[in-house]
């Protein structure tokens, strides 16, 4: 069949294998010479086949494995909650410990390749918190908040490691960021909502995590192969950078610390100059160009509606202001992707 | 998976629908609209963008004292939605990513207009409601935008629940939920005769946006802040009727055979278990819905909403402790048990 059709050669198009067949494809035909109603109405039915029954069972296979795991799971955790006060200790204790080893040794017996192996070791990581919680409940330990969710960061780090799996990777990331979330406001005694440096802290933290994931990624793409993780990673540092930027410029006199807007910076050369030339997914510019539209527009507020009399030009100019900065972002990204 | 463009374009060849000297050519026209189509996550920074400008514009308005009184503003809005329609339908715009967020800014501007000048010219819901409605529907059609259509569908919704609320109808804030869990499955079934129809660009977005809009108020009905107390057995039901009826239609001939029979066997003891958590079916039915349309991102919908859904029933205080893990338990170990018997049955 390929010898009888001129060869596909648009210069600026993708090879034609690429292209897919996606509904937007198939409606730019709408309307062009030769291209029927007909045609299109086709060529949609082919687009957007059905699945047929071995899709079906596969589907229904997966579906039927998660989300009965994921229910019984919530019935155990409703019933212990019920039974919770009735329960003696030794009894608390083990069946939480019971449940973890099982969900382990079930991990091991199936082998982290599988789905199902993935699954019970997700299961035993979860429950590691609420285990070591009710051992410090029994035996009151006396240990702050943040001693536990450090030592179930620890507890679970080589079943991350042997896992491969990215929701692991983000459990153990939520497990950080709440860790220092917590020993800030305990051992340091201020609230870490309303501390710059804290927020510094954490995107130099979650940014060498994010250098250390896109390092493993390229050298070894199974090991983090879902680039998802790589970009709530790189979020939480646009976010945590974005926040002391905010604070500097609605600082008095705008004293705060300029450091903010340094970090920012340098995440978004980070995202343009290193890693766009060679990635081509859309997620990271686009997060980087939102957290410097907030800041821009912070920092517009602070001149047009707090330093300027003209109050109603100001809100005006704020609207046209956020306008402009939406549009011309969706513009570049979508040139960017055009290109890509 | 979507099959490459040209396979499609070569089999309409062979089908005599297309000319095959063409396909080189089509294929590029279809590599560019699908180039133009915005990921989620831009999506998501227009709209967010839109509304924050629309906010500091409608502050303006008021601030300046441009807005009429009374049905005046909703006349106002009316001509300001026209306008914004019009301008987003313009050649100009479509090459200007300012005028489209221009157009965008403008459409919720109208929308708010419209609301304020019926609520307080009329001081009537029901009429207010209508009327929001009606311009819903026609956004919908009409306002060539994914982002206004998805909100414009949401809009339509609420709309829907406040008129369920103001005439008192029984179980009103479930009735309004399940037009929309309607609306949307039936957009979903049968979306490719529609994007053959006559408003291809809106089946996406108002697919996706009444989906949201039902699980956001079956979410809301969790936290009743309206103090309906619904009960969730009228949802309940309907949706294991849907997700049967969706099951049987997809079983065809198979639905006599072993397997057939234990689907739709698990889906009606599914719906008796979750009775009082219709959240679990909605999920069901959303999965199904995404996985037979081909649509990642409904699939993810649905995963996200089940475990938002899970962990607000565990804290609802309508259902005893007890009874919330009986039923999560029973229909936990029915699906693995089904699993089970599946994969034994090959």
């Amino acid at each position: 069949m390929m010898e009888e059709e001129p060869e596909y050669d648009a210069s600026q198009s993708r090879e034609a294998d690429l292209v897919p067949a996606t509904p937007e494809a198939i409606l730019a035909l709408r309307g062009h010479a030769g291209v029927s109603p007909e045609a299109v109405r086709r060529a949609l039915e082919l687009a957007l086949p059905t699945p047929g029954p071995e899709a079906w069972t596969h589907f229904l296979d997966r579906t039927l494995l998660f989300l009965g795991g994921l229910l019984a799971t919530s019935g155990v955790v409703c019933f212990f909650a019920f039974n919770w006060q009735a329960l003696g200790r030794l009894a608390r204790l083990g069946l939480v410990e019971a449940a973890v080893l099982l969900a382990a040794l079930g991990s091991w017996r199936l082998g982290p390749e599988r789905l199902a192996g993935q699954v019970l070791l997700t299961v035993a990581a979860a429950l590691t918190g609420p285990l070591l919680g009710v051992y410090g409940q029994i035996y009151q330990t006396g240990a702050d908040a943040w001693n536990l969710f450090l030592a179930w960061g620890l507890l679970i780090l080589p079943w991350v490691l042997v896992g491969r799996n990215p929701v692991l990777w983000l459990l153990l990331l939520g497990l950080g960021n709440l860790t220092a979330w917590l020993a800030w406001d305990q051992l340091a005694g201020t609230d870490p909502w309303d501390s710059a440096s804290f927020y510094l802290w954490m995107c130099s933290a979650n940014s060498l995590v994010w250098l250390a994931g896109e390092t493993m990624r390229r050298r070894n793409p199974g090991a983090l192969a879902r680039s998802w993780v790589i970009r709530v990673l790189a979020a939480l540092c646009l976010f945590y950078a974005a926040v002391p930027s905010w604070m500097a410029l609605l600082e008095s006199r705008f004293e705060g610390p300029w450091l903010g807007p340094v970090f920012l910076a340098a995440l978004l050369v980070a995202i343009f100059r290193l890693l766009r030339p060679r990635d081509p997914d859309l997620f990271l510019p686009a997060a980087g160009l939102a957290a410097a539209i907030s800041v821009v527009t912070v920092a517009a507020s602070r001149i047009l509606l707090e330093e300027s009399e003209a109050e109603e030009a100001g809100i005006l100019l704020m609207g046209v202001l956020v306008l402009a900065q939406v549009a011309g972002a969706a513009a570049w990204l979508r040139r960017a992707g055009r290109s890509s | 998976m979507r099959p490459p463009l040209v396979r499609v374009l070569r089999r309409l060849g062979r089908e005599g629908l297309v000319d095959l000297e063409a396909v080189s050519g089509l294929l590029a026209v279809g590599d560019q609209g699908e180039r133009h189509s915005a990921p989620w996550f831009v999506r998501l920074l227009v709209g967010f963008g839109a509304w924050v400008a629309s906010g500091f514009l409608v502050a303006f308005l008021f601030m300046v004292d441009l807005v009429p009184e009374d049905l005046g503003a909703a006349l106002f809005g009316a001509f300001v939605l026209v306008g914004a329609g019009a301008l987003r339908r313009s050649p100009a715009a479509e090459g200007s990513d300012f005028l489209q967020q221009s157009a965008l800014a403008g459409w919720l501007v109208g929308q708010l207009m419209v609301v304020f000048g019926m609520a307080e010219g009329t001081d009537s819901p029901p009429v207010t409601a209508g009327v929001v409605l009606l311009v819903q529907v026609a956004s919908m059609a009409f306002f060539a935008d994914a982002v206004a259509r998805f909100l414009a569908s949401g809009f339509a919704v609420a709309s829907v629940l406040a008129l369920m609320l103001h005439w008192k109808v029984p179980q009103g804030d479930e009735v309004a939920f399940l037009l929309s869990a309607l609306g949307a499955g039936l957009i979903w079934w049968h979306r490719p005769a529609l994007l053959a129809g006559r408003f291809p660009q809106a089946v996406n977005p108002v697919g996706y946006g009444l989906v949201f809009s039902a699980l956001a108020l079956l979410a809301l009905a969790l936290a009743d802040p309206l103090e309906q107390h619904p009960s969730g057995i009228l949802a309940s039901t309907a949706l294991s009727a849907g997700v049967l009826l969706m099951a049987w239609c997809l079983l065809g001939e198979r639905r006599r055979s072993g397997p057939g029979l234990a689907v739709l066997g698990l889906v009606l003891l599914l719906g008796l278990a979750t009775s009082s958590a219709p959240g679990v079916m909605a999920a069901v039915g959303t999965l199904v819905l995404g996985f037979r349309a081909g649509e990642r991102g409904l699939l993810a919908l649905a995963w996200s909403f089940l475990l938002f859904f899970l962990a607000a029933f565990y804290y609802n205080l309508e259902v005893p402790l007890l009874e919330k893990s009986g039923l999560l338990l029973a229909s936990g170990a029915l699906l693995l048990g089904l699993r089970a018997l599946l994969r034994r049955c090959g």
